[in-house]
């Protein structure tokens, strides 16, 4: 106890710490205001295109683009028409299309393709209500089954942001780490042993 | 146990203390502060004198090569009776960042960058950490591996995953040293490093203020400083601290150029070090290395007083805990499930 | 200015007389110097290669020289044992005994700062730690009290002695007004270099082994008996091999402080030993790890069942009236306590405050050749100091050792 209290004599003491007595997680509280700071997280990622995704009223992150990314979009190259007419001509033994993908998500009595891509407009997502949506914003997609995780996303203990720690904030979109057809993570090994303790 | 509440900063004109408004009023730190670099001084030109002679006759064989040799040998004077890196001005901070800067260039013929870049205003860094996310890849600790220039000999790391059986948070019953494909089923990991607490036990007990904790709240380490009397290294209820037993070795293309002086610089033998939160990285708005590398981001890094930080958001939403917080350390950096 | 002149005198002459000696001296201050070179040699791959070539690694991070230091402090602070009652409560049985237990006092104190110097990362650095020049974390840092009262120990150990060294070898009597307050100042000093070494442990609630209260007075309770039991020791061979006579009686006291001591002490472990054990907790893995070995490591069970089977023995021969009056059975006893307690407080405190580590992994610890061969140089060059002092005071008791105008102008 003496010398917890004798530490404050000599410790580069400041000005923060004073406001509010108490553990630190309460302390904290006191600080309400909104900082403004000299550098920005976009100077680390200008090279990076990315989109606004209103969350709702007051939040709203930078997404990383997406389609961009994806290798034969826009889809519409390939699917001329519609998904209907396409597997209409299909003969019985004739290889499917993108018949590398597995959808080890959900059962398959829940989801299908189309649960997600829009059977229509190839270039474009569908929500459960027949709504289109961008591909950039997938995560909408995500939300109508995981909320928890999407409200954990929004809040910021899910994901990963990018550009460092700074305002605004950039985080991964859900399908930057989770592919939507085998979204789960997979075992592998670790990259290195924990060697702390076997050195000696 | 009851924290302490820090008297009031002086200088509540200029909070940061980097700022140049005029003459500073001058506070305890500054007076003891005054006396010994005067005291220094007078030491280190008896020495030189004293040695000048020795000098002479040693690099007056050789009229070419010695020129670099001379510089060498002055810059290493200077460096080793230089003061405590906290009760220096920025004038002195600045000059032994050139100093190193230069002395690695004459050693191994590149060039580094070492900062001495301050605290930002109104920052206090945080870190969370998810345990229901971390699957034990333990790519954190290759990225923190080669961000901070860790000796690689030893194979010294900063970070700890440990491998949790389901149904025990029992630190000795965990298993450290796993090596096998992960996440193993019916297991869960916790990552340890440095928690740069508000009560750092390292920080009171050092004998000669070597190590402190810096006004953003990163608890840091002056490697010139530090007498290695590893004090401080039984004082960490936490495993944070790591010392160099030998010369710690980086090959020279692997080390990592960008550099602070409190943070990844090149260390030497007999000297303490730890994690910094990547101070060369944080205090200019990136995230610690380890934030960045972990695939599955179980990490979490931010401004504890930015109320719309997520570090914030973690703390006002989910329940979370901190490790022997019966000790009174108040570590900044938490722990959480989903 | 004259005060000088017989100072010079003394070291003159005083030099003289140390170098001078029968051949058993001569071969025991070889057999020293022998050892001394060897430490230095060691000491310098030490310093060459760094604290690498000893057996301290990240978890166990202070090992054989830090145990040593914390002993010696202990012996250092016996010395105490010897001015309170012989200074202040004119109890002049010990009058004798007092010069010599001070010349310890001194040798162990060099031996401490030795220890602490050599366990540095950095010795280079070490002027850091001097106020004034450097920058001291007083009064935060337990080391930094732990430098102070040491220095001043030190100080006042040598000083005291010296001047009444000075007057003798005048042939003048000593004045009380001028060293009685050093002793007393050193009395309540040496309860404090030993309480704050202690303390230096005690305070950290990272090792639950060292955090409890009892750490300082059971570090009085035994360096009271393993300092005087030195001395025992060292008397008995200047007894044996000087002109300079210890009496009986001296013995007879200086072995009932040694037996009380011990009687306390054996208490306390008993004490400490109900604690860790009627309810075992995880504070208690140290001492689970230390006793009886943990989760199949069991490196320092064998030195802390010799260290209480010593201290036990010796506990039980001095508290026998009839043994403890016999010199045989007393220099026994002795022998079998400091060695105990050495052990005890080496293996037995340090180290398993750091076994298991941080989070309950057990990393074990043992020391090294070179880390043996600097502890060895360490324990020879505090020999080799006390011998020298020891020589130098007797000559000047025994009288063959006087100041003479004429030899100094």
């Amino acid at each position: 106890m003496i010398l917890h209290y004798s530490c404050s004599s000599s410790h580069q003491h400041d000005e923060q710490h004073d406001k509010v007595h108490g553990p630190l997680a309460n302390r904290l509280r006191a600080y309400t205001d909104s900082i403004e700071y000299e550098k920005s997280s976009l100077d680390a990622m200008q090279q990076v295109k990315l989109v606004l995704a209103q969350i709702h009223d007051t939040v709203s992150v930078l997404l990383p683009e997406r389609t961009s990314m994806i290798r034969s979009y826009p889809c519409s190259n390939c699917h001329t028409q519609p998904l209907a007419k396409l597997s209409a001509g299909r003969k019985a033994d004739e290889r499917k299309s993108h018949w590398d993908i597995a959808i080890i998500h959900g059962s398959a009595e829940v989801m299908n393709c189309q649960t997600c891509h829009d059977e229509k407009n190839m270039n474009e997502l569908v929500l459960l209500t027949g709504n289109a949506i961008l591909f950039d914003e997938s995560f909408k997609q995500c939300r109508q089954c995981h909320s928890t995780q999407y409200a954990d996303w929004v809040g910021g203990s899910h994901g990963k942001r990018l550009g460092g720690w700074l305002p605004p904030r950039i985080m991964n979109t859900c399908v930057s780490c989770h592919n939507p057809h085998k979204p789960a993570f997979e075992s592998r090994w670790p990259s290195r042993l924990n060697t702390s303790s076997l050195t000696e | 146990m009851e924290p302490v509440q820090l008297p009031e900063n002086k200088n509540t004109g200029c909070q940061s203390g980097h700022c140049s408004c005029g003459k500073k009023k001058e506070d305890g730190f500054e007076q003891v502060m005054s006396k010994p670099s005067d005291r220094r001084d007078a030491l280190k030109k008896l020495t030189l004198g004293l040695l000048t002679g020795v000098g002479f006759t040693s690099t007056s064989c050789s009229v070419t090569a010695g020129d670099a040799k001379k510089e060498k040998a002055q810059l290493n004077w200077e460096e080793f009776f230089k003061g405590n890196y906290q009760l220096m001005t920025d004038d002195e901070k600045n000059s032994t960042v050139k100093r190193l800067e230069r002395l690695y260039e004459l050693n191994n013929g590149r060039k580094i960058n070492v900062s001495a870049q301050g605290p930002m205003k109104d920052v206090l860094y945080g870190y969370a950490f998810n345990i229901s996310k971390c699957q034990g890849y333990m790519d954190c600790i290759n990225a923190c591996v080669q961000e901070n220039n860790q000796d690689r000999n030893s194979q010294m790391q900063y970070i700890r995953i440990h491998e949790h059986k389901n149904g025990s948070m029992d630190f000795e019953l965990a298993d450290d040293n796993f090596y096998h494909e992960v996440p193993a089923a019916g297991h869960f990991y916790i990552g340890t490093q440095c928690f740069h607490c508000e009560n750092p036990p390292c920080v009171e007990v050092c004998p000669v203020k070597a190590t402190w904790k810096e006004k953003d709240g990163i608890v840091v380490i002056d490697y010139d400083w530090c007498i290695g009397c590893r004090y401080c290294m039984a004082a960490c209820p936490y495993d944070g601290r790591r010392f160099n037993w030998a010369t710690p070795e980086v090959p020279a293309d692997e080390v990592n150029h960008n550099q602070h002086y409190l943070g990844n610089r090149l260390r030497k033998k007999g000297v303490m070090e730890k994690c910094t939160f990547c101070i060369q990285r944080s205090r200019n708005g990136k995230s610690p290395a380890c934030v960045e590398a972990c695939p599955t981001g179980a990490r979490i890094f931010g401004n504890l007083l930015d109320p719309n930080s997520e570090i914030r958001w973690v703390l006002a939403n989910k329940k979370v805990f901190r490790l022997k917080e019966d000790l009174g350390t108040e570590p900044k950096f938490w722990y959480f499930m989903d | 200015m004259k005060q000088l002149k017989i100072f010079r005198s003394l070291v003159t002459n005083g030099i003289k007389t140390a170098l001078q000696g029968n051949s058993l001296y001569h071969v025991w201050m070889g057999f020293l110097t022998f050892f001394m070179l060897l430490g230095a040699f060691c000491f310098y791959i030490q310093l060459r290669d760094g604290l690498i070539v000893t057996g301290m690694h990240n978890h166990v991070s202070w090992g054989l020289y830090i145990s040593n230091f914390t002993f010696l402090v202990g012996v250092a602070a016996a010395a105490v044992m010897l001015v309170l009652p012989t200074y202040v409560l004119k109890e002049m049985d010990f009058s004798k005994a007092v010069l010599i237990g001070e010349g310890m006092a001194v040798a162990a104190l060099i031996m401490c700062l030795a220890f602490v110097t050599v366990d540095l990362g950095g010795p280079i650095r070490a002027w850091h730690l001097i106020p004034g020049l450097g920058v001291f974390n007083w009064p935060n840092s337990m080391l930094a009290w732990d430098v102070i009262v040491l220095n001043g120990y030190l100080f006042i150990n040598i000083t005291v002695p010296l001047y009444i060294l000075m007057c003798r070898y005048q042939g003048k009597e000593p004045n009380k007004n001028f060293y009685l307050p050093g002793v007393l100042i050193s009395v309540f000093w040496a309860v404090g270099i030993h309480l704050v070494t202690a303390f230096l442990y005690a305070g950290l609630p990272a090792r639950p082994h060292w955090n409890n209260a009892l750490l300082g007075p059971r570090f009085l309770a035994s360096a009271f008996a393993a300092g005087p039991a030195l001395i025992v020791i060292a008397l008995a061979v200047i007894n044996r091999f000087t002109s300079y006579k210890i009496d009986d009686n001296t013995f007879r006291k200086l072995a009932l402080v040694i037996t009380v001591a011990a009687q306390i002490n054996i208490i306390m472990l008993g004490s400490e030993i109900f604690k860790e054990f009627y309810w075992p907790t995880h504070h208690g893995s140290s001492a689970m790890y230390l006793f009886f070995g943990l989760h199949g490591k069991n490196a320092l069970v064998p030195y802390i069942w010799t260290a209480i089977g010593l201290s036990f023995t010796a506990t039980a021969i001095l508290s026998l009236h009839k043994l403890r009056n016999n010199k045989a059975w007393l220099y026994l006893a002795c022998v079998m306590l400091f060695t105990g307690i050495w052990i005890e407080k080496g293996m037995g405190l340090i180290i398993p405050g750091f076994i298991p580590e941080a989070w309950g992994n057990i990393v074990e610890y043992a020391p090294t050749w070179i880390e043996i061969g600097v502890t060895g140089g360490i324990w020879a060059m505090g020999a080799f100091i006390f011998s020298l002092l020891a020589k130098v005071a007797i000559g000047i008791e025994t009288g063959t050792l006087r100041y003479q105008e004429k030899i100094s102008v």
